[in-house]
């Protein structure tokens, strides 16, 4: 069995920046991930940040991260994953560490991606939009000739440009068909709706698309834009009057049916068929928290954090003594967002080592705030509601 | 005017409940505190097993169930993924062999076709089977369903046959006037009819206890693990020796307050569903280390291939206990209109269509087919002559 | 753009070309091969699904050892990559 003071499982911005904090007031810090490398969802993000007139690049941030972690002798086992939390020990799938044994646990497991099962969403070829980001930025892999992508998003959207950038063909986002098992939004009106507000206002593309109208004349401007069929950013048609409602091929995909919606969503009879090799699905994102549950955290349910969460207060402690948690499983946020709750996380611990002070937790506490104005991607848009509905449920939890 | 009748619980027990009384020509109305299969069905295996059973009143009713289930698909119109492949229960060494050769004759005795078979015979019939397993019992009858899509499948045809259902409702009392159970109160108001058939499983004794009634139903909890999809390495339902052994026995819980063992069943997607445990341990849905490990290493020693099979999830299920392990079924003592089908601990799947088709025959003609009395809840009753 | 290493190893038989730091999946997609394995129980052909080992879709047997996530392996000079699809005839290209 291995020991150390703090043991973070996931070594995204959240994680990383939490352990270098940590080590830089002496704590023996180890980081496990079951990928290759650091970075988590870092790596795959490469976009224009068009406030700081800059492009974002996650690879070369990760590693920054990562090398200041390493200079100060933070340990990383890569390739592991973290099956149970149990008692401080963190029981893994190494074959030479099985357990570590430490004082605190800093969860900083991230997000998953929702499943949008449309039939033939099991062919070769179809592929999750995180799945797209990360080939295309990362891997610098082309996954396909002929791209388009179900469901619109700040996400889909934005690993679109990406895609295009990168010199794929992108013919288009759709939406999904509105099913019960689907239990999405699709109706074109809510769709638009969501992602206008969703995108942070400066670099959202649907703003610049109608860049005459002003800010705050919103439904003029949904309606206006739903008098099209199609709009286009950056060169990509975007088809908030349009769903995908099968994939076809026999192995390989090879085509998709489409079928107009109406405005309340309906799908209409007339079916098109597109010739395509490549459907990138966006569902939606969802907190990674499957270890929380293992480490028996008390878990809610806040749907404008992005659904189940553990419960945790605003310093980012579980109701599990010693157990922190940091980053997209407090609720799906940037990752601006993330690495300022690593920081905050870091001091929480800290403060049990006697480390750290209240006014530093409070510094850090109001960094989150500025990081998430400064984020040019938003992903929920009721998230500050979300934060205070937990801080309401933290205070619930210890008057119970 | 036709009979209504309030089953609660759309488990696998109350739906089947519900299918057969729908067949009977009553209107039923189902309940759910939360949906089809929430419960204790929608976390078990898939096993129905004859030959794990003790020959007995349990062992017949397991036997009428396995032929219920033949035509079942059939008969509702769904794929409920049924598949009659036989099971195995693996000797690992001479002194399991010597009790479950006595189990085996017991059985036989009682008309099921069940013998022992060599380890070479066993490995023919499940060729990743480890070398040391040193002989098993067979039995041909032994058969396996997917207990969601059963529970499902039945909902929908006693929908068809007009049934209502209330999901997301939960009964909070029992109405009672004069001794007799008029209806029930929900989350969604009251809800009125000739008589309530209780199938909360684990839980029916917080509803039963609201009319001062006792039932020593208990949770016993059961840890099951589950692989990734892989090509086929079991070819029928697969239990560990040592834990019939230990049950026929009768050896002391402390011995292994666990209940570890191992019960393997495939599932059609390819998903292997390994168990388990069986604990006593309230309503508790942690899982320790210890038990997934143990389980696991159990799983490779009968099957070593499964050395580098990757497992995606666990789960806990409650198994509804009771002492004498047999079922409760019939009417509930001292109160009329009200009927019990609950405690089937771990033979629910198994025993689910005799249960239904039975309190459908006593709530609609007042007598069953099969003698009810070993199931009747005035058992626990110290001084209540039935 | 530094000099990259080029890496060879062996899919279903053939000989790929990849990158070093590059994961088999990706190597593979940049050979033109997307379908990885084929589902154990209907046969149907599956590949990167979502690209960061949580879906489970795009496992192969790697130097012997069966069951690999191809998203999260590196590839290695003489690395033997196989799965079910060897000697299953894709007839669409
Ligand atoms: C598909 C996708 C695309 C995104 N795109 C963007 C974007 O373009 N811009 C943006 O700002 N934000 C994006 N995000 C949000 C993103 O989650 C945050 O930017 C940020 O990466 C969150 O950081 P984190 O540290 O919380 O988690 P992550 O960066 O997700 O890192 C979590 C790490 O934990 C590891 N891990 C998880 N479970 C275990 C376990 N049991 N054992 C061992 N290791 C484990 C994972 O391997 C991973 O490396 C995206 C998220 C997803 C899912
Ligand atoms: C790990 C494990 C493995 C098993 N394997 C097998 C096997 O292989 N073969 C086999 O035959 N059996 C097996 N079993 C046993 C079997 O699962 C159970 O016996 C069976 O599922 C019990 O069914 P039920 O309908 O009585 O209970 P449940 O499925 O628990 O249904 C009860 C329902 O009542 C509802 N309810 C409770 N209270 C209220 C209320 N107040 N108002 C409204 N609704 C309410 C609940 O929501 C629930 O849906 C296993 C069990 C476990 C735990
Ligand atoms: S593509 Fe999902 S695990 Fe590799």
């Amino acid at each position: 069995m291995m020991k150390c003071d703090v043991v973070i499982i996931g070594a995204g911005p959240a994680g990383l920046t939490a352990s270098i904090e940590l080590a830089l007031k002496g704590l023996q810090v180890v980081i496990v991930d079951e990928n290759y490398r650091s970075g988590g969802r870092l790596l795959g993000q490469l976009y224009e940040d068009r406030r700081k007139k800059r492009v974002w690049a996650g690879k070369i941030i990760a590693k920054d991260l990562a090398d200041k972690a390493k200079a100060l002798s933070v340990k990383f086992l890569f390739d592991t994953s973290v099956w149970k939390i149990e008692d401080k020990k963190v029981f893994l799938s190494n074959e030479v560490v099985k357990v570590i044994e430490a004082k605190a646990i800093l969860l900083a497991t991230g997000a998953i991606e929702k499943a949008l099962p449309i039939p033939g969403w099991q062919k070769v070829g179809v592929v999750t939009v995180g799945a797209a980001q990360t080939f295309t930025n990362l891997h610098n892999v082309k996954i396909g000739q002929n791209v388009i992508f179900v469901g619109i998003d700040p996400l889909s959207i934005s690993v679109a440009i990406e895609m295009k950038h990168a010199g794929v063909n992108v013919k288009g986002l759709f939406l999904p068909p509105t099913t019960n098992l689907l239990n999405q939004k699709c109706n074109p009106k809510e769709v638009l709706e969501s992602v206008a507000s969703a995108a942070g206002m400066a670099t959202n593309p649907i703003y610049r698309l109608g860049g005459k109208f002003v800010h705050g004349a919103y439904t003029k401007l949904l309606l206006h834009l739903l008098k099209y069929k199609q709009l286009k950013i950056n060169g990509i048609p975007i088809y908030f009057r349009k769903a995908v409602t099968q994939i076809n091929g026999r192995a390989e995909v090879q085509s998709v049916n489409v079928r107009s919606l109406k405005i309340d969503g309906e799908v209409t009879e007339v079916e098109k068929t597109l010739h395509v090799d490549t459907v990138c699905l966006s569902g939606g994102l969802l907190p990674l928290i499957d270890l929380s549950q293992l480490a028996n955290c008390v878990i809610i349910d806040i749907p404008e954090l992005g659904g189940f969460v553990p419960l945790h207060n605003e310093h980012l402690k579980t109701t599990v003594e010693g157990i922190y948690v940091a980053g997209n499983i407090t609720g799906i946020e940037g990752a601006q967002v993330a690495m300022a709750q690593g920081k905050l996380a870091a001091r929480s611990i800290l403060r049990e080592f006697n480390l750290s002070s209240e006014n530093e937790i409070s510094v850090a506490f109001n960094e989150i705030e500025k990081a998430r104005i400064l984020s040019p991607i938003t992903f929920l848009p009721e998230i500050r509601k979300g934060r205070q509905i937990m801080r309401d449920k933290w205070e619930e939890y210890l008057k119970r | 005017m036709k009979q209504k009748v309030i089953v609660i619980g759309a488990g696998i027990i109350g739906t089947s409940v519900a299918y057969y009384l729908s067949k009977k020509d009553v209107n039923v109305v189902l309940i759910d505190a939360k949906d089809i299969a929430a419960g204790t069905s929608g976390a078990c295996d898939k096993a129905i097993m004859l030959q794990s059973k003790k020959s007995g009143p349990t062992l017949a009713m397991a036997m009428k169930s396995a032929e219920l289930y033949k035509n079942l698909e059939e008969e509702l119109g769904e794929d409920l993924e049924y598949e009659n492949g036989g099971g195995m229960i693996l000797i690992n060494n001479e002194e399991e062999l010597k009790v479950l050769y006595e189990h085996v004759q017991k059985q036989r005795e009682a008309g099921l076709k069940v013998t022992i078979i060599t380890g070479d015979e066993a490995r023919k019939i499940n060729p990743n089977l480890s070398p040391k397993i040193l002989a098993a019992t067979w039995c041909e009858q032994d058969a396996e369903v997917n207990p969601l899509k059963t529970a499902f499948a039945y909902a929908k045809a006693a929908s068809k046959a007009n049934m209502t259902m209330h999901l997301n409702c939960k009964v909070t009392n029992l109405i009672e006037v004069n001794g007799r159970v008029i209806g029930v109160n929900t989350t969604q108001g009251e809800i009125y009819g000739d008589c309530v058939v209780l199938c909360c499983g684990v839980w029916v004794t917080s509803l039963l206890s609201s009319l001062h009634l006792e039932v020593p139903i208990m949770p016993r909890k059961g840890v099951i693990l589950v692989t990734e999809k892989l090509p086929k390495i079991i070819n029928c339902n697969i239990l560990g020796g040592s834990y019939i052994v230990s049950k026929l026995q009768k050896e002391p819980p402390e011995k292994n307050p666990l209940g570890i063992g191992l019960s393997m069943g495939q599932t059609k997607s390819g998903n292997l569903l390994i168990g388990g445990s069986r604990e006593f341990a309230g309503f508790d849905s942690s899982v320790n280390s210890f038990i997934l490990t143990e389980i696991a290493k159990k799983a490779i020693a009968a099957f070593p291939c499964l050395q580098h099979v990757n497992l995606i999830r666990s789960f806990v299920g409650f198994r509804p206990f009771t002492p004498d392990n047999l079922p409760v079924i019939g009417e509930v003592p001292t109160v009329s209109g009200l009927y019990i089908a609950a405690g089937h601990e771990g033979d629910g799947v198994a025993l689910a269509p005799i249960t239904g088709q039975m309190i459908a025959e006593i709530v609609t003609d007042q007598t069953t087919e099969m003698d009810l009395t070993p199931f009747h809840m005035s058992r626990f009753f110290e001084s209540f002559t039935y | 753009m530094a000099k990259q290493k080029e890496i060879h190893f062996i899919f279903n038989g053939k000989e790929i070309k990849g990158i070093e730091g590059q994961p088999i999946a990706a190597a593979l997609f940049n050979n033109g091969i997307r379908a990885i394995r084929q589902c154990e129980v209907t046969g149907e052909q599956r590949g990167v699904y979502c690209g960061i080992g949580h879906c489970f879709e795009c496992r192969a047997t790697v130097n012997g050892i069966p069951g690999i996530r191809t998203c999260l392996t590196l590839i290695e000079e003489n690395m033997i990559v196989t799965s079910n699809l060897a000697g299953v005839q894709n007839d669409e290209v």
